[in-house]
């Protein structure tokens, strides 16, 4: 079985970097720094997860999300943001997200949201 | 601003959070370094935005203390190229000075705050390996230092309002979006003034001109 392939959309790319790390080389990975090129990914690429930042300058979260539903209606969705005010947990759910984790995390409890959303999917990774 | 602020926080925070955990439990040399490397970055970032957040603080407080007194410029740009070379990879700084290097009026703390934000500013949109330019000129009342590099490129209308205070990653200012902000009031602060220029391709210039100290404030 091939990795598990996941989009990570976020503009940080500090933040980028660390998700790709605690991800490790057992999932393929690919990035994109805003909503846009993130849509354009999602075609291409044809992730199994999509982990989704919600502030982004240009398309946010909540409008590429709502853009993935139509489109991909079964595509797991994690909303990973620094938001913490319950009005954008609550737009996130109804827009179809299927996690919604605030920054900070632990990048365990990130692992064990991504196996769960992917049952059967996800490689071992390097942990401890 | 707090709210704003908050997002800018908790990214870092996080970055922070997550590769101290990945330093608990992986034992991937590799992993560990490009960790400890991004705590340290992540550390780094906490600190200028809390710095932001303090100084425009006092700055809307009036509380801000700025001693402004007769200066070496040549020592005040020497020391910010120092201060901002250290913690920069990836771009160079080419010093233009003037052919004397005169005394200006000026606060050396600010002065030094205000031109390590611009060259951090100017460098974060300068591609790897090209320069960021450092130019000085005086012309007899005032002292020009301009900060030249691949970007950020701004329209006429970013243009009209970088010096604002602007959104937490607002495209024109990136960062906290104080940044620009608090070096426009902290110049104005020690008697000078900021602009900016910029063209599509060719990168941005910002300019802080400084009053050029008389002669009886000498020595």
């Amino acid at each position: 079985m091939s990795a598990p392939r996941i989009l990570i959309v976020d503009d940080d790319e500090a933040l980028r970097r660390l998700l790709r790390t605690t991800l490790d080389a057992a999932f393929e990975i690919a990035e994109a720094e805003d909503g846009t090129r993130g849509l354009e990914l999602l075609e291409v690429f044809r992730p199994d997860l999509l982990v989704l930042d919600w502030k982004m300058p240009g398309r946010w979260g909540g409008e590429v999300l709502d853009e993935v539903r139509s489109t991909h209606p079964n595509l797991p969705v994690i909303v990973l943001t620094a938001e913490v005010k319950p009005q954008h947990r609550h737009l996130a759910e109804q827009l179809g997200a299927d996690v919604f984790l605030t920054k900070p995390f632990s990048p365990l409890e990130f692992l064990a949201v991504v196996e769960r959303l992917l049952p059967g999917r996800s490689a071992e990774h390097g942990g401890a | 601003l707090i709210s704003s602020l908050a997002h800018e926080l908790r990214t870092p925070l996080a970055v922070v959070v997550g590769y101290a955990e990945l330093l608990r439990t992986r034992d991937d040399p590799a992993v560990r370094k490009e960790a400890s490397e991004r705590i340290l970055e992540a550390a780094e970032r906490l600190s200028r935005a809390l710095d932001d957040l303090l100084v425009v603080f006092a700055l809307d407080r009036g509380h801000l203390q700025v001693d402004v007194q007769p200066l070496e410029l040549e020592h005040a740009v020497r020391q910010a190229v120092r201060l901002f070379g250290g913690k920069t990879s990836g771009c160079s700084i080419a010093l233009r000075p003037p052919s004397a290097w005169p005394q200006v009026y000026g606060d050396q703390e600010h002065l030094d705050r205000v031109l390590v934000d611009l060259l951090r500013i100017v460098c974060r949109h300068t591609p790897v390996g090209s320069e960021v330019e450092v130019a000085v000129t005086a012309d007899g009342a005032t002292a020009s230092i301009d900060v030249s590099g691949g970007g950020p490129t701004l329209s006429p209308e970013q243009l009209a309002t970088v010096f604002d205070r602007l959104p937490a990653r607002d495209p024109a200012a990136g960062g906290t979006g104080l940044e620009l902000y608090k070096a426009r009031r902290l110049v104005e602060l020690q008697g000078g003034a900021i602009s900016a220029t910029s063209r599509p391709g060719a990168g941005s210039t910002f300019t802080i001109t400084l009053p050029i100290a008389g002669e009886q404030d000498v020595g």
